[in-house]
């Protein structure tokens, strides 16, 4: 077990190193700052310099309504597709594997006309729009796995019983699905916190960036670049999902781990 | 694997059986409008301006008809940062799985620290691509940084190097880049794939005089086939349109020495206002995927033997 343990740890060394290694060179660049005072001043500064507030409110809020509007819509349909025999329910799974290939950038021409025409170029709800709906097929495909799992005997028996169709869901499958939905609106929350081409593209007003777009607008097309300050923005844009990945990722494993096994 | 056989495999008298036809509309249909609006519309739009000649401010002009496509293929640029996709891709899917897989492996047996081991595998899950392009620049670029401390320290170079200076250089940093951000996703994923495999196959084969390599190649990874197939499905989906790590290090440059073609696309879109052109490369683009998406869906469908 011993020399097993070796073995393994130094098979991983390498990989290690590299995944460790921007860490390395965040607390680097900020502890080889030049001038500029103590920790407390140079953080305060930094905040007040790099205007990284409100992007952070703005990227939790554009988040957090991503993980609800598409947790919500694809949950029913996830349901139908664990639960009804009907014609096209496999091409139906297959196109929801396929559509994850379909990415915004390849469309992102068409999607920011479209978002023009409705009026809607430079503000935070058309990102929300269009995270969730990006994000649907994902969440289906993700809820399946688990509604997949939970047996039918349970709803049968409270058919049985006489429970109605809104009964059986509101009281058997909603609850049974608690974790599986948690999970789901976790992907969203996190993929839609770190979501940049679409931003780049819609986002106009500084005002309106998000922690990805501003995190670039300290760099970008800039003759000097305050490092030291981009590492601090980086560690704070980096922070909440950092945050939900050390309490979920657990329930993540094994919720990808359920969708897996159903596909 | 599916459970959940018979809700309505029931006998079913005609009434309910349409209410429940009616219940499945009113359950998918908010998801399927959804994706029909977020693929149809802009396609529809993309390929509107495709055959259109469109101002720099999306003014969208006369039909032009194939124009944009006979422009798109006369540009001098395309044929390299079309193979340079491809090789794109090709390293950064086979680089991830030729890490993600020994990775897997080894997290899949039992060894001290081996949660902290995981943790710190999957690490760079938790940090979006942006941030880490934009550490990575900064390494990249500062003569004075930990790379060059480190690669001066262990006598590999003699003097600070700038490496986003040259092309081979960031490209090849962008390709570990992307691996890096790619293989956390891919570990999870074979690692699920692993811990289905039961250990009494692998037990019955040692059993029958087995050795781990022939163990390997005979049981673990036939069985593992399917889950390496979604790995390469989802990789390829990703990568192909992976932007932020490109753009960020290097636009594309220097002298487009580094674009793919979305970066591309995007330049001719937003950069350079060629509108119609970029909308002709999107259409292309949507149509070679396609093709790509077809086929993988049938590697998927193949069974494992036969």
């Amino acid at each position: 077990m011993v020399k097993r343990s070796l073995l393994s740890w130094g098979a991983l060394l390498p990989l290690l190193a590299l995944n460790l290694f921007p860490f390395a060179v965040v607390l680097d660049t900020i502890h080889r700052r030049g001038s500029g005072g103590d920790v407390a001043t140079f953080w305060i500064g930094m905040w007040h310099r790099t205007e990284i507030g409100a992007a952070l409110i703005n990227s939790l809020g554009i988040a957090v309504s991503t993980a609800l509007v598409s947790t919500l819509v694809a949950l029913p349909a996830a349901y139908a597709l664990s639960r009804w025999r009907f014609r096209g329910r496999r091409a139906a799974s297959q196109a929801l594997l396929g559509s994850q290939i379909l990415a915004p950038i390849m469309l992102v021409l068409g999607l920011s006309q479209m978002v023009a025409w409705a009026g809607l170029t430079d503000t935070r709800l058309a990102l929300i729009g269009l995270y969730s709906t990006f994000q649907i097929p994902f969440a289906i495909w993700m809820l399946r796995g688990y509604i997949d799992a939970i047996p039918v005997e349970l709803e049968e028996a409270a058919r049985i019983d006489g429970a109605s169709r809104l009964q059986i869901l509101g009281l058997i499958v909603l609850p049974l699905s608690l974790p599986a939905i948690a999970v789901t609106a976790t992907f969203a929350f996190i993929t839609a916190f770190n979501e940049f081409v679409l931003a780049l593209t819609i986002l106009r007003s500084p005002s309106n960036f998000t922690l990805p777009i501003r995190v670039n607008a300290l760099t970008a097309g800039r003759y000097a670049v305050d490092w030291p300050d981009v590492m601090a923005a980086v560690m704070v844009a980096s922070l909440p999902v950092m945050i939900t990945f050390v309490w979920l990722q657990r329930y993540m494993l094994r919720g990808l781990r359920l969708s897996l096994g159903s596909t | 694997m599916r459970r959940g056989k018979s809700t309505t495999s029931l006998p079913a008298v005609d009434e309910r059986h349409l209410r429940n036809r009616q219940m499945l509309f009113l359950l998918i249909a908010p998801s399927v409008a959804a994706a029909f609006f977020i693929t149809l519309v802009p396609v529809l739009l993309l390929v509107r301006m495709s055959l259109s000649s469109v101002s720099r401010f999306g003014r969208i002009g006369d039909n032009v008809g194939l124009r944009n496509f006979a422009r798109l293929m006369a540009d001098p640029l395309l044929p390299d940062i079309a193979l340079r996709t491809a090789l794109w891709t090709g390293s950064v899917v086979g680089g991830t799985l030729l890490i993600a897989l020994p990775t897997a492996l080894v997290l899949n047996r039992r060894f001290f620290g081996r949660r902290l081991a995981q943790f710190l595998v999957l690490a760079p899950w938790a940090i979006s691509v942006t941030s880490m392009a934009v550490v990575w620049r900064r390494a990249l670029s500062d003569e004075a940084g930990l790379l060059n401390r480190l690669a001066m320290a262990s006598g590999l170079i003699e003097r600070p190097v700038i490496w986003l200076g040259s092309i081979p250089a960031s490209f090849a940093f962008e390709i570990l880049i992307a691996i890096l951000v790619s293989v956390p996703f891919s570990t999870v994923i074979l690692l699920a794939g692993l811990s289905s495999i039961p250990s009494e196959i692998s037990d019955a084969a040692r059993l029958d005089g087995a050795n781990a390599g022939a163990r390997l190649g005979h049981v673990t990874l036939p069985l593992l086939r399917p889950f390496i197939c979604v790995v390469l499905i989802f990789n390829i989906a990703y990568v192909m349109n992976s932007f932020p790590i490109i753009w960020i290090l290097t636009q594309g440059g220097p002298a487009n020495g580094t674009d793919i073609l979305v970066t591309y696309l995007y330049k001719l879109a937003f950069t350079l206002g060629r509108l119609d052109e970029a909308a002709a490369l999107s259409i292309l683009m949507l149509g070679a995927l396609g093709v790509l998406t077809v086929l993988m869906l049938r590697m998927l469908e193949r069974p494992a033997h036969g």
